[in-house]
């Protein structure tokens, strides 16, 4: 917050060069999305098999082919296609399923909340275990050695293997929770989906965990908090003020690019546990060559990615105000 | 190529040892199981007991036994065999997508670099670019445009692995390349493509060698998941992921062999060269220090 203030208080060419950066860094954001989205567009439409064909059969009439190629407006020049998608998908109009024969958007819509909370539930599952862990295995040296092998093992177990497991154990032998699916209303939504939480969140846990304890280490063994301790200041304050704080950088960047890529992890939990959200949908319309659903949760996908990580940049540069000065080194 | 430089280049010396020392027993133990593990892929047809895809309904959904090592599966074949015909394709996927990521990723890195200014800018960004695409969706992208098998992901994981592999050499090669004993190589007319490859590459090889390690065990577990979603190779050809898929159900019906063992050995793997990974990881920050 301070950074804020000073910048606020500075003077007027200070003032707009941030302005230039933030604005550089939104353009810089918002192209990336738009040249995926595109190089997306144009490789799903060069693909082999033809859509029209799909849904008519074979044995459909050249008319009633030309007919639909019309209506779904693959008759027009790729670009032009391209840029009716875009200014479609401004709108909110993400096309039309040739599977479901509906508009993408709701069809994305009822199924988005499903994944949405499965992501959320890992989330916090994540930061509690990640960082907590870390922060033991950095702050207690005796911690270090089991932490950093507990850790090294996790990170090898992905979440459809964690998904045997677990199914194996708390569904079946146990019966504490249900197998497969993800349940009706938000209480039983979230007990369906705490097996799924748990199988995602095991081995980014351990990798938030790994960055966390390594920063917190290498803060550890800096001068000033040996500085701090000989100035008679209480263990956990300085621990608190001079390690943590310092720590934190590395700690949010890896914590900000796991929750970006739980949305890409969240396909495969889906899968193992038999689980009605995004991810399935996407599966779904990849065996189907539903290609207005790939591009619509692709572009969710990438989106999400971008802005998780537009948000690392901008918490980073609040905790340190020195990143913003170097520019883009 | 015979001439050797005249001038000491600090670090090459280092960077090419990637011996095992006396007290890394854990990594030669790793090492050593690895090996194994490779062996019994290439080995498979010799060791299996049975044909890997030989279907015998009568014997179907037996228990682990002598004669079966982990039982059989729904269509009877066995499990045991399965598993080692399975190594094959998910080491070799694996090791496909980390040779051509490194040698791309380096070969980007280093000519980017080398060639500076804008082309560089160029590159760093379209590296950016490539990053905002998870790899498992890379995969599934390509998946749906060529369809389901292991050629389509085995390709796309090599254009989603190349960012990263390309950002920790262009890291460290922007680094080297400002140095003075560049300089002094140029002075001394040496082209471009000798120093590139005889004094920038060497001293970025520890890097190289430890991020491609770690991409390996990555890439593993990427292919492996595709595999589980269904969209690896398709049966009845298999590798550990989809075999934990098939063994889902299986699993959900009390025999939970076929799953395990496949898990089993995805995870052993994937933690062995991730333990080597981090060794060589450590040691080459060490020499760049």
């Amino acid at each position: 917050m301070t950074a804020v203030s000073v910048s606020l208080s500075g003077p007027r060419s200070v003032h707009l060069h941030r302005l230039r950066t933030v604005a550089k860094a939104v353009a810089g954001r918002l192209l990336t999305i738009l040249i995926a989205s595109f190089v997306v567009f144009m490789a799903l439409s060069a693909a082999p098999g033809n859509p029209v064909r799909l849904v008519l059969g074979p044995k459909a009439s050249p008319a009633a082919r030309a007919q639909l190629e019309h209506r779904l407006g693959l008759d027009q020049p790729i670009l032009e296609r391209y840029w009716n998608w875009l200014t479609g998908v401004l709108h909110g109009d993400f096309g039309i399923s040739l599977v479901y024969k509906t508009a993408v958007g709701p069809l994305i819509g009822a199924r988005i909340g499903t994944t949405l909370l499965l992501v959320a539930y890992a989330a916090v599952l994540i930061l509690i275990a990640g960082l907590g862990i870390g922060v033991l295995g950095g702050a207690f040296r005796r911690a270090g050695a089991p932490v950093a092998g507990l850790t090294g093992f996790l990170l090898g177990v992905p979440s459809f293997v964690a998904a045997q497991l677990l199914i194996l154990f708390f569904a079946l032998d146990l019966g504490w929770f249900p197998a497969q699916g993800a349940g009706s209303g938000f209480s039983d939504q979230l007990y369906h989906l705490t097996l799924p939480a748990i199988s995602l969140a095991i081995a980014f846990s351990a990798w938030v965990a790994q960055v966390t304890m390594t920063s917190v280490r290498e803060e550890r063994i800096h001068e000033h908090v040996d500085t701090a301790r000989g100035r008679g200041m209480a263990a956990p304050l300085v621990f608190r003020r001079h390690v943590l704080r310092n720590a934190a950088v590395p700690m949010i960047t890896v914590s900000g690019l796991t929750v970006a890529s739980l949305f890409a992890g969240a396909v495969v939990a889906e899968r193992a546990f038999n689980i009605g959200g995004l991810g399935s949908l996407m599966l779904e319309a990849v065996s189907g060559k539903d290609y207005n659903i790939v591009l619509a949760v692709t572009l969710i996908l990438i989106t999400v990615f971008v802005i998780a990580t537009s948000v690392i940049d901008i918490v980073q540069y609040l905790l340190d105000p020195r990143l913003s000065k170097g520019g883009g080194r | 190529m015979s001439a050797t430089p005249e001038i000491p280049v600090a670090g090459h010396v280092v960077t090419s040892r990637l011996r095992i020392r006396g007290g890394d027993t854990l990594i030669a133990i790793s090492a050593a199981i690895l090996a194994v593990i490779v062996l019994v892929a290439i080995l498979a047809p010799l060791l299996a007991p049975y044909e890997p895809n030989q279907t015998d309904i009568l014997h179907a959904s037996l228990p682990p036994s002598s004669s079966h090592l982990l039982g059989t599966d729904e269509l009877g074949r066995d499990i045991f065999s399965r598993l080692l015909y399975g190594a094959r394709l998910s080491l070799l996927g694996p090791t496909i997508i980390t040779v051509l990521a490194v040698f791309l990723g380096t070969l980007t890195a280093i000519y980017s670099v080398w060639i500076g200014g804008r082309f560089d800018a160029a590159v760093a960004r379209g590296l950016d670019i490539l990053f905002a695409f998870p790899s498992l969706l890379i995969a599934i992208i390509a998946v749906s445009i060529f369809g389901a098998g292991f050629v389509a992901p085995v390709l796309a994981l090599v254009i989603a692995y190349l960012p990263y592999i390309a950002r920790v050499v262009r890291s460290v090669a922007l680094r080297e390349r400002n140095l003075a004993y560049i300089d002094s190589c140029r002075m001394m007319g040496f082209s471009g493509i000798r120093i590139c490859g005889r004094h920038i590459l060497p001293n970025v090889r520890g890097m190289i060698a430890a991020q491609g390690t770690i991409s390996f065990a990555s890439a593993l577990l990427d292919l492996a998941a595709l595999s589980f979603i269904g969209l690896g190779p398709q049966p009845p050809t298999s590798d550990w992921g989809s075999m934990v898929s098939e063994g889902s159900n299986e699993l959900l019906n009390g025999a939970p062999a076929q799953s395990l063992a496949a898990s089993g050995a995805i995870v052993l793997t994937v933690v062995l060269v991730n333990l080597i990974g981090e060794r060589l990881a450590t040691r080459a920050a060490r020499v760049v220090r």
